[in-house]
């Protein structure tokens, strides 16, 4: 991967651009501001007993959904651009003619979009040592969280870069882009409770006992997250129904699903730029 | 080397190459003529590997571009009819990238680079952003861009097009160096005099179609069979256009001034001593009857009857 030329390009040219200096201070900036502000909050009272163990716990909750949060709002600009970009600068043909494939311009353009995530998630490692100094946080949870938000990452760059390739224009493609993730945060969680209230009305179900929830809801990242956080039912959305698949956790079967997002949209990203398309005039 | 038998192109329902063939010898020049729309782009996208043909064949290296494309792009370097550069790239680092994207060793880029940069006249530029260049540099870095690889086939989009005359003169210069070097080039252009000079062969295209082809020297002989005359008189204009008209022989008589009658005519010097004896005993004073070279321009605008816009 490292001899990979289109990644070294583009790392230096999100290196190169004035945007990097500015998100990273804003990212920086954002993160202590949240979080100061919230244990300056949780240590008004005082600091002792059973609240300080919870504080790590929740410091770190909320360090996640912030991040997750940011991840769904840098990556569709961080992805929607870089095969739109290159059909407007006129380049895709022309790289297109070497000797990369389809597939190593795809994998290439987007590890870079996710090293630089991955550079902001590394530049925020000091802040989760307040979490550690807290306690209440093991390792393998801060690592299995680590793992949800990179997947998360992959799986919203992907998106991003399919409609890069499907689209001529970058506007249209980030527009697109945000809309998806926007779908996947928050459409999912109405779609659902949409679903709930006309089954519980239309078809009538069991008035006791937790209802079903479909199966839309694990789409949304967030399920994924809330199943692995300690006292994450805050963040599972619908965390007091029953959902869909009871045979594996939500965080699994949201990877799964994410998985083969992946896999469908790398696929037919690298179907979009092979070569004898890449020099015809596209929609959009 | 090159062959290019029967190749179609379909837009939607609009034929934009209706079967073309025609075939280049290694290490020559071959010259695509043809007004806007002709298909010459396209036919070079074809053999540049973008773009699969609706029907026919086209060999570069003797390899079919269909059926091993990425064979072909090894041998081919192509230069579209844009630039195709990314900012905040230096020029360099731009033939760099896509030195690496052909998988050439890091070792031996530099070297290769810094040839090619002395070739196209840029190394004072080499540490310069590419998007500061001028158009003539951006023109001879994409050239330098497409020699990355060392291909034996350039397929150049007309690279002089843009160009002040001064760097038309070099961009031909530098185009011969290739051809010294071995290479087989074929270069696109509206200007058929431009290329004149330049190739060996001449293929001109209009609407799809390939109206003649082969050495510039033959197709200059096909197609000035007709031999062109500009006779100009000091009054009485209709007159000597309607006398010369009814000559044998005479294919056009188009006044393109005033007093001034360019006749397009075919025939031997017996009958055009008789068209100037007839216009005198008819009184016409005549001021000069001159042949006038058949220019290049003038055979081009004959062969595309300007049936694309
Ligand atoms: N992607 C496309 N979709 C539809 N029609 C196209 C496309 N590309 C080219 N054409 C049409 O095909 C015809 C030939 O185009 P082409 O670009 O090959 O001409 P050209 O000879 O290169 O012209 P020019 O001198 O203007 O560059 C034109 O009529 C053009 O409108
Ligand atoms: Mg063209």
């Amino acid at each position: 991967m490292i001899g990979n030329p289109v990644l070294t390009k583009e790392l230096r040219d999100r290196v190169r651009t004035w945007r990097s200096p500015m998100v990273i201070t804003l990212y920086l900036g954002l993160l202590a501001v949240v979080g100061g502000f919230f244990i300056f909050e949780q240590t008004r009272g005082g600091m002792g007993g059973p609240r300080v163990y919870r504080m790590g716990i929740e410091i770190f909750n909320v360090m996640a959904v912030l991040q997750i949060g940011i991840i769904a709002f840098l990556t569709p600009g961080l992805t929607a651009g870089v095969i739109s970009g290159e059909r407007e600068r006129q380049t895709l043909p022309l790289l297109m003619i070497t000797r990369m494939s389809p597939l190593a311009v795809a994998t290439g353009k987007l590890i870079s979009a996710i090293s630089y995530m991955l550079l902001l998630t590394v530049i925020s490692l000091p802040f989760y040592s307040v979490v550690f100094f807290f306690g209440g946080v093991s390792l393998s949870q801060f690592f299995q969280v680590s793992g949800i938000l990179m997947v998360a990452t992959v799986l919203l760059g992907s998106i991003g870069m399919f409609f890069s390739s499907l689209f001529k224009r970058t506007t249209v493609a980030i527009i697109v882009t945000y809309a998806a993730t926007f779908m996947l945060f928050v459409g999912t969680i109405f779609l659902t409770a949409f679903i709930m209230q006309i089954t519980r009305y239309y078809i009538g179900s069991p008035v006791t006992g937790p209802q079903t929830v479909p199966f839309v809801i694990y789409f949304n990242p967030l399920v994924a997250l809330g199943s692995v956080l300690p006292m994450g039912g805050n963040i599972l959305p619908f965390s007091t129904g029953n959902l869909a698949v009871q045979s594996l956790t939500p965080w699994q079967v949201n990877l799964l699903l994410d998985a083969a997002i992946i896999l469908l949209t790398m696929g037919l990203t690298v179907w979009l730029i092979r070569p004898n398309r890449a020099g015809t005039k596209r929609r959009g | 080397m090159i062959r290019v038998a029967g190749l179609a192109k379909q837009y939607g329902k609009f034929e934009a190459l209706k079967g073309i063939t025609f075939s280049i010898d290694e290490g020559s020049i071959f010259g695509f003529v043809g007004p806007n729309g002709a298909g010459k782009t396209t036919t070079m996208k074809i053999m540049a590997t973008l773009m699969t043909p609706t029907a026919g064949q086209a060999f570069v290296d003797d390899i079919d571009v269909t059926r091993h494309p990425q064979k072909v792009r090894q041998v081919v370097g192509y230069m579209p009819d844009f630039f195709g550069v990314y900012d905040r790239l230096k020029v360099t680092e731009y033939l760099d990238f896509y030195a690496s994207c052909y998988r050439i060793a890091a070792n031996r880029r530099r070297n290769i680079i810094a040839d090619l940069l002395e070739l196209v006249d840029l190394s004072h530029k080499a540490d310069a952003y590419v998007d500061s260049l001028s158009r003539g540099m951006k023109q001879r870095l994409c050239l330098a861009r497409c020699l990355v690889h060392d291909p034996k086939v350039l397929i150049l989009d007309e690279p002089a097009s843009g160009l002040d005359p001064r760097a038309r003169v070099e961009m031909r210069e530098l185009l011969r160096e290739l051809k010294k070097m071995g290479k087989t080039i074929i270069i696109s252009s509206h200007i058929l005099s431009e290329l004149s000079e330049l190739c060996t062969h001449v293929g001109i295209i209009e609407a799809g179609e390939l109206a003649a082809e082969g050495t510039v020297e033959r197709i200059t002989e096909q197609l000035s069979s007709d031999r062109l005359i500009q006779v100009r008189v000091s009054s009485g204009q209709e007159t000597a256009a309607d006398i010369i008209r009814e000559q044998p022989g005479v294919a056009v008589v188009t006044e393109t001034a005033d007093g001034i009658l360019q006749v397009s005519f075919s025939g031997d010097s017996a009958r055009q001593t008789e068209l100037l004896r007839k216009l005198i005993n008819a009184g016409i004073p005549v001021l000069s009857f001159a042949e006038t070279s058949n220019s290049l321009e003038d055979l081009f605008m004959r062969i595309t009857k300007g049936v694309v816009q």
